[in-house]
């Protein structure tokens, strides 16, 4: 069976085919809110969310490839997370400073280890992180869903890399000091 | 190919695939999509309608009982005339023009009761606006206030001296302060 016929049969309501369904995205979908909660139990409970919404937004759902698939799933845990965030998240407004391009960290290497110590981030700069650099969101797409300024996630995200790239790279604190 | 996110989940997949059969457990929709959505908008039509019946009327007059007894520590005797909107949902405003003295203040106000805000409040004029876009509900009432004979006043009530009126800015406040949220 097809990607584009297990979703046919989903959109019918077939709850085995909804099975396979979420058998075959769920260690995406949880990746995705395991990285924006950083918590284990709160992805658990986000992954639950997402694919209840899924499973009734998939009737307006248009299937054009697999990736796509992926990015709507992706999109879906992105929302629902920030939701779950909303109330705990605190941005600081700071206008007055100035921002340079930053080198991106390579996450390619120790990726793993990169995941772990991003878990540990403030809720605020692991949400920016993440948007930012994982899924590829502007500072003004940024400043629009999360309602702070630009400069706010430029700032947040600048902090973010810095804090990060001190815990994973413990030696670079005392170059930085 | 494998992308970075393909990456990321192959790392968590562990974690994910242990606890698979509970968050799948835990998703509130397993039905066929349309029975589910036509149940939900059938129950929510039958609660809105039980609502518009019998909800408002009750709220609004359990609202106006605290709203006269705090009108009454202030030496304000209100009485409540009800009237039945003609629209059903029209915006329904009980109207005041007296002056009200509230403590060491006094304003010319307008008393709002509705089922979206929690309890009557008096409000100036000029923040009067916005709320009444909130406001949905099926009774107007109209309400006359007029002062308290002196034996008709709560012992425990102060002498209402009118004061200076106070900025803008402070009658939100100040009137919360006095009225209750």
């Amino acid at each position: 069976m097809s990607v584009k016929e297990l979703i046919e049969l989903c959109k019918k309501g077939d709850q085995r085919a909804q099975r396979i369904f979420y058998d075959h995205y769920v260690n995406g979908v949880y990746a995705a809110c395991r990285r924006y909660l950083g918590d284990h139990h709160e992805a658990e409970d986000a992954v639950s969310v997402v694919f209840s919404k899924a499973f009734v937004a998939l009737g307006s759902f248009q299937f054009m490839h697999e990736n796509g698939m992926k990015k709507w799933l992706r999109t879906i845990s992105i929302r629902v997370c920030l939701n779950k965030l909303r109330n705990r998240v605190e941005f600081i407004e700071r206008k007055d400073e100035v921002f340079q391009e930053e080198e991106a960290i390579d996450f390619s290497h120790h990726l793993r280890e990169v995941l772990k110590e991003m878990e540990t981030l403030p809720d605020g700069y692991r949400v920016i992180l993440n948007m930012y650099a994982l899924d590829g969101f502007t500072h003004a797409e940024i400043a629009e869903v999360l309602n702070i300024s630009i400069n706010t996630s430029k700032s947040q995200l600048r902090k973010a890399r810095k804090l990060l790239k001190t815990r994973i790279n413990p030696f670079a604190q005392k170059n930085n000091e | 190919m494998k992308d970075i996110h393909d990456h990321i989940a192959d790392i968590y997949s562990d974690t994910a695939q242990s606890s698979k059969e509970s968050m799948w457990n835990n998703i509130e929709y397993q039905k066929p999509i349309n029975n589910r959505v036509w149940w939900k908008l059938l129950v929510a039509l039958l609660s809105l309608i039980l609502a518009l019946l019998s909800g408002y009327t009750h709220t609004v007059f359990q609202n106006n009982d605290r709203l006269k007894s705090k009108l009454e520590t202030i030496g304000r005797k209100a009485h409540f005339y009800k009237q039945q909107s003609t629209q059903l949902g029209a915006k329904s405003i009980m109207t005041v023009h007296d002056t009200i003295y509230l403590k060491d203040t006094v304003y010319t106000s307008q008393l709002i009761a509705t089922k979206s805000i929690a309890e009557p409040k008096i409000i100036h004029d000029t923040i009067i606006q916005p709320i009444i876009k909130r406001v949905f509900v099926r009774d107007t009432i109209y309400i006359d206030v007029e002062p308290m004979a002196n034996s008709e006043i709560p012992n425990k009530v102060e002498e209402n001296v009118p004061p200076e009126k106070p900025s803008a800015e402070e009658y939100p406040e100040e009137i919360t302060l006095i009225l209750g949220k």
